[in-house]
């Protein structure tokens, strides 16, 4: 199996939607190849990065001084009150910690 | 949140890593995010004929006679040096082109978020810059070369090229400061993190999944989660100018 041959089938794969035959083959080019492990995991967390994070407002006191959405980790109790900035974080307030 | 995908292309047909941006779509879609993708208009049939419910979700830019010009000129070059050259020049002048469409999708569909996952090369500068929305590139994997069993593919005079060449590159990110102005930087690894153009904030040392607190830079550190990956951001004096997550 190629590369390109593998990345065809990374959606599938992250997916958990291969035949176990081709399961195997994937596998065995994955022991091989560090260029498509690397992809493979970095693909599977960029997605879960945006499956556990959403957008939130910023406190209407700062709104004005934000230029720039930030996002909330969404998955556990604990993150639902930790806001992480992704840019510039508001000078005003203290958004990097709501 | 309203994902914006940036690329030169998304195709399965063209192979390698332009087959990225397009699993990012499906599979952003398949979860039920709202995602739009931007591309060059050499992938519409191939994407239209894959995707056709999502055609709404497409936007495309046309081929234009310096695409054309550049891509035959670049037949006449060492493949590495065509990429380096000709191939990047191409690359940034689709890029410009897209800016305009990225704009239309920002009025009209209020995107949150602009994702430019192509091309991976952690030294190529990024046209995605004051758009008025934080852009996050990557994941990037890079700062390899050839391997010595490949090392024939890949002849002299174009490692010395590619050699010469690098320390252009940081030029070139100073003109065109996408990388240096994004909101996020995904990399692969530390040996990636280690060729980021100059000027754009690298991750420390530590994973991801450490928490809160100060990093080697002495900036402001923040681990949004506990015992998962998680983004790690940089502040500075006057705020944080970026941020580089180390996958």
């Amino acid at each position: 199996m190629t590369c390109s041959e593998f990345l065809a089938e990374l959606d599938d794969l992250i997916d958990d939607s291969v035949t176990p035959t081709l399961r195997a083959d994937l596998e065995l080019h994955l022991r091989e190849c560090e260029h498509c492990v690397i992809t493979l995991n970095t693909t599977r967390k960029t997605i879960e990065i945006y499956r556990q994070h959403e957008l939130t407002s910023c406190p209407p006191r700062c709104e004005s001084a934000c230029r720039l959405p930030s996002w909330r980790s969404a998955n556990t109790a604990a993150n639902q009150s930790s806001l992480s900035r992704i840019a510039n974080p508001c000078r005003r307030c203290a958004c990097l910690s709501v | 949140m309203r994902i914006c995908i940036v690329a030169d292309n998304a195709s399965v047909r063209f192979g390698g890593e332009s087959i990225l941006p397009l699993h990012y779509f499906r599979q952003l879609r398949q979860r039920g995010v709202e995602v739009w993708l931007v591309a060059h208009d050499r992938v519409r049939a191939e994407l239209e004929a894959l995707l056709p419910e999502e055609r709404d979700r497409m936007r495309f830019v046309a081929d234009r006679a310096i695409h054309r010009v550049l891509f035959r000129l670049s037949g006449f070059l060492p493949r590495r040096v065509a990429e380096s050259t000709l191939g990047l020049l191409m690359l940034m002048y689709t890029q410009w082109t897209e800016r305009h469409v990225v704009r239309e999708l920002i009025r009209d569909h209020g995107i949150d978020v602009l994702h430019q996952p192509s091309p991976v090369a952690p030294s190529y500068p990024s046209m995605f810059f004051g758009l008025g929305r934080p852009l996050i590139i990557g994941p990037m994997n890079g700062g390899m070369d050839y391997p010595p069993a490949f090392r024939s593919a890949d002849s002299l005079a174009s490692r010395i090229f590619v050699a010469l060449a690098r320390p252009l590159t940081a030029i070139a990110n100073r003109l065109l400061p996408g990388k240096r102005t994004a909101a996020v930087l995904l990399v692969a690894n530390q040996r990636t993190a280690a060729v980021l153009p100059a000027g754009v904030p690298r991750p420390s040392g530590r994973t991801g999944r450490e928490r809160r607190g100060p990093c080697h830079l002495g900036r402001e550190c923040l681990d949004a989660t506990e015992g998962r990956e998680s983004l790690r951001l940089h502040g500075s004096a006057g705020g944080l100018e970026g941020a580089s997550h180390c996958l």
